[in-house]
């Protein structure tokens, strides 16, 4: 009953009962418990844990794409299967999707704006599609979606990712303009 | 993660029947041009301006019967931009619609350069839209791929609320001043290569040397021989439009653009 309980709470949720604890119990049983909890559990537990997509959620999210169509066969990839290894565009973004874990497999309700062809670019591509919703499962911390596939992409599975993301000001702009490239700060220099 | 040539600039949460594709109200393409100085830039600009309005342009694309029904499609603004005092002229020409054909832009632009090489006249563009008078399109070959750019796409006011990443931009804009550095280095070894090379002589013309009229060359099939040409199944939903095109009323059915 109690076991079934305490593996039901979250990291924050389990923490903040072991600190509420260590006040009522002699300190040194808790420090004991933590280290040989910290023994049994580290060798396997972190890297063999199966990663639960649905545990965080999913959500509906259009994507500003910007491209170079040089060496890719198009846009559109032929497979839409997980199975997308055709030099397209979205072959590859849907597989950088998949290392961070965006997506798993195929992508869910995926539209896209327009194809184009073989060695055709985009500024300003858009597509939808529904990814992981929760950066982390013990807070409602908010995933930069643009940082897919940068170098920092791991970011998306630790905990500093808030830093990264930037919710742009309320005030409010024309239907056009400001927004136009998706990518204000170098606007100038593209 | 992402390649360096892709680049996700900004997200934004959408509704859950938001489809890229159907909501898309407007697209913008740029195709980038150099232009040489014997080129007619002001029978370009006229031709620019015939391309603008709703028509039908069944002889501007490679017809796919499988998937358009109509090839009627608005064009909101057909310019050509490039710096008054650039002596290469180089610069874009930007066409804006509500959507496009397959290859209509590489269509146009063939057409369009022909017409800046003084090959053909800008009045040829009206001539190809009258599809009574000219229901087989004449081969020609479209413009090359690498120039074209989609350079912008919109969506009703409210649809999506973008959301923008500073680090992201960062990191994107040095990738892409890396690769305009690399480009703008072979740019400059072309241009005095070709200058040690050529020695004082004038540069050549990059026009093509033989020409023959576009309405002097072989058609290819009419929109009404491939739809009979289709099986009887797929021939069903082009019964309605067999008589007649659809008017204004442009449906987003195709955004095969290229």
């Amino acid at each position: 009953m109690i076991k079934a309980r305490i593996q039901a709470l979250s990291k924050a949720e389990l923490a903040s009962a072991l600190v509420a604890l260590s006040g009522q119990v002699d300190g040194a049983v808790v420090s004991r418990a933590l280290d040989e909890a910290r023994a049994r559990v580290q060798p396997s537990a972190s890297s063999k844990r199966p990663f639960d997509m649905a545990a965080y959620g999913q959500r509906r999210v259009a994507l500003r794409v910007c491209y170079f169509g040089e060496r890719y066969r198009g846009f559109a990839s032929t497979g839409q299967g997980e199975d997308d290894e055709d030099d397209s565009v979205e072959s590859a973004l849907f597989a950088a999707m998949r290392k961070v874990r965006l997506i798993e497999g195929k992508a869910a309700d995926y539209s896209r704006c327009g194809r184009t062809d073989r060695g055709v670019s985009a500024l300003s591509q858009v597509v939808a599609l529904s990814l992981r919703h929760r950066a982390k499962l013990d807070s409602a911390e908010e995933i930069d979606y643009c940082g897919c596939g940068l170098a920092h992409g791991d970011a998306l599975l630790k905990a500093d990712a808030a830093t990264h993301t930037h919710t742009h000001s309320a005030e409010p702009r024309a239907a056009r303009g400001r927004c136009r490239h998706g990518v204000e700060p170098v606007r100038g220099r593209l | 993660m992402l390649p360096e040539d892709v680049v996700v600039t900004a997200w934004s949460p959408c509704a859950d029947d938001f489809d890229a594709r159907f909501r898309c109200v407007a697209r913008t393409y740029r195709y980038y041009v150099r232009l040489g100085a014997e080129c007619d830039v002001d029978a370009m600009r006229a031709a620019c301006a015939l391309f603008e309005g709703t028509h039908d342009f069944r002889n501007f694309c490679k017809m796919d019967v499988d998937n358009a029904t109509h090839f009627t499609r608005r064009v909101d603004a057909c310019r050509l931009v490039f710096d008054a005092d650039a002596t290469a002229r180089a610069g874009y020409c930007e066409i804006r619609g509500s959507a496009f054909l397959w290859h209509q832009v590489r269509m146009m632009m063939a057409i369009l350069f022909l017409i800046g090489a003084r090959r053909e006249e800008p009045a040829l563009v009206t001539r190809m839209f009258d599809v009574a008078a000219m229901p087989r399109r004449p081969a020609y070959e479209m413009a090359p791929e690498a120039p074209l750019v989609l350079f912008d796409v919109e969506f009703p006011p409210g649809t999506l609320d973008w959301q923008y990443s500073p680090e992201a931009a960062r990191a994107a804009a040095l990738r892409m001043h890396q690769r305009w550095s690399r480009l703008a280095l072979g740019e400059a070894m072309a241009r005095d290569m070709a200058a040690a090379v050529l020695g004082g002589e004038a540069a050549p013309s990059l026009l093509p040397a033989s020409h023959r009229p576009i309405e002097q060359r072989p058609v290819g099939k009419s929109y009404e021989e491939k739809v009979q040409a289709l099986k009887p199944e797929k021939r069903v939903r082009h019964s309605c439009v067999a008589a007649a095109t659809h008017g204004a009323a442009v449906a987003n059915e195709d955004d095969a653009d290229e």
